[in-house]
């Protein structure tokens, strides 16, 4: 039976049946009887209908079956809260939170106060200034150590240590150059070699006729730098 | 509150199932409030009027839907879909009766004992709503069904020819047999013959 035929049925009486509503129940009813028999009937389905009612330990047993298949360990199902299904997405609370949150700190950068504008200053920090002076030491000992090495091995400083004091021939002594003939020379005034920057061939060359001269004056004559000229290349690039 | 909160009754029943499947509490609740009415009734009508076994099918039904929410078709509309699967649990019922017909006390034994001792419970019980419940209990189970879906449960024509997975002619005539006979036997209460 259709909705608009059990209309009918439910709210009519048969006497007061129009022409068209008795042809639209004709094939349910075509007499008086028949029409109170359904109407009856349904007015019985009716009342059953609404005698189901719910029971409340069959819903709290589902309840725990549900929480025990679908609740995490914490007991807080985060994903189901943060992204609801079937919830457009800025009425979804994950959406609402990052939305306050960027809102917050939006807003916070108007009430921040900006320090003054600073005009160009190179602030080189200590430790950095410390490195580039320790670099340049080590340069220098670098160079030094080279200079050592070569004394050593294979130029072999020759001093010649020619002494005209007494027998008037010259005495040719051969001595090592060390770090302490050096020291040894700086210390003297007379041949000043105290800056050792200002060091060249040249210099050698110099001290050399002063010393032909001078006969009093040990002079200590040290190989020309022209011979090795990869030594001034590092004395060069280190001072 | 009501701001983060979505409006359940507003959702589809697809759309609150797919809630449910991803936990959401709430969701489950408003798919029971919608149907456990309509299923108990169901179930009533369709197993003798036993209030207790009906209780038992809601209860597994619904059990089953939170266990294994993919169960459900989603190329269907999910009412029908959950009353077919609550007529082939029916079915199945009836396939155990008849094995226990077969083999002990038999099936009338049951229905006889379920359905006095039920009626016996009845609150609201009239002799004609007595007479109601034991004519439809009496009537064949597809044109019980028929009945019970139509007029409880309120469904289309379209919708049962679903989920019986029969044609929509076969559902009027079922209907149109099913009423007639009822009626029928409750001639005796038509109270255009008492006077």
């Amino acid at each position: 039976m259709e909705d608009y035929q059990l209309k009918i049925l439910t709210k009519q009486s048969f006497d007061y049946l129009t022409d068209e509503e008795k042809t639209q129940l004709a094939e349910w009813c075509s007499n008086d009887d028949e029409f109170q028999g359904l109407k009856s009937l349904f007015a019985i389905v009716e009342t059953s209908r609404s005698s189901f009612q719910e029971n409340a330990k069959t819903k709290s047993q589902l309840d725990e079956l549900f929480v025990s298949k679908y609740k995490s360990a914490n007991g807080i199902n985060w994903r189901s809260f943060l992204f609801p299904s079937g919830v457009i997405f800025f009425r979804q609370p994950a959406f609402q939170m990052a939305f306050g949150i960027l809102l917050v700190f939006g807003v916070s950068f108007f009430f921040v106060k900006q320090s003054p504008v600073q005009l160009a200053k190179n602030n080189v920090p200590k430790s950095e200034k410390k490195k580039s002076k320790s670099d340049s030491e080590n340069k220098k000992f670098q160079v030094e150590k080279t200079l050592e090495t070569f004394s050593d091995s294979e130029s072999t400083a020759i001093v010649n240590e020619r002494n005209v004091s007494n027998s008037g021939t010259d005495e040719i002594a051969s001595t090592i150059v060390s770090e302490d003939s050096f020291v040894k020379l700086e210390q003297t005034d007379e041949a000043k070699l105290a800056d050792f920057e200002g060091y060249t061939s040249e210099t050698f060359a110099a001290d050399y006729s002063l010393a032909e001269k001078d006969k009093d004056f040990v002079a200590t004559h040290i190989q020309p730098v022209s011979s090795k000229p990869s030594v001034l290349d590092l004395l060069y690039t280190a001072y | 509150m009501k701001f983060f909160k979505p409006k359940y009754a507003s959702q589809t029943d697809e759309e609150l199932l797919t809630a449910m499947s991803n936990g959401d509490k709430l969701a489950f609740d408003e798919i029971y409030k919608r149907y456990a009415g309509q299923l108990r009734g169901y179930f009533q009508n369709m197993l003798w009027r036993d209030k207790e076994k009906a209780e038992d099918f809601v209860h597994d039904l619904f059990a089953k839907l939170i266990r294994n929410p993919s169960y459900f078709d989603v190329n269907r509309s999910f009412k029908t879909w959950l009353f077919a699967v609550a007529s082939n649990m029916c079915k199945n019922e009836y396939k155990k009766q008849e094995v226990r017909k077969n083999t002990s006390t038999g099936i009338e034994e049951y229905r006889t004992i379920s359905s006095s001792s039920n009626v016996m419970n009845e609150v609201h019980d009239s002799q004609f709503k007595m007479a109601f419940e034991e004519s439809l209990v009496k009537l064949d189970e597809k044109h019980r069904e028929v009945f019970t879906l139509r007029h409880f449960d309120g469904l289309s024509m379209k919708e049962i020819a679903e989920i019986m997975e029969i044609n929509e002619g076969t559902v009027k005539s079922r209907l149109f047999y099913a009423t007639k006979q009822l009626s029928e036997q409750l001639k005796a209460f038509n109270p255009a013959l008492n006077y």
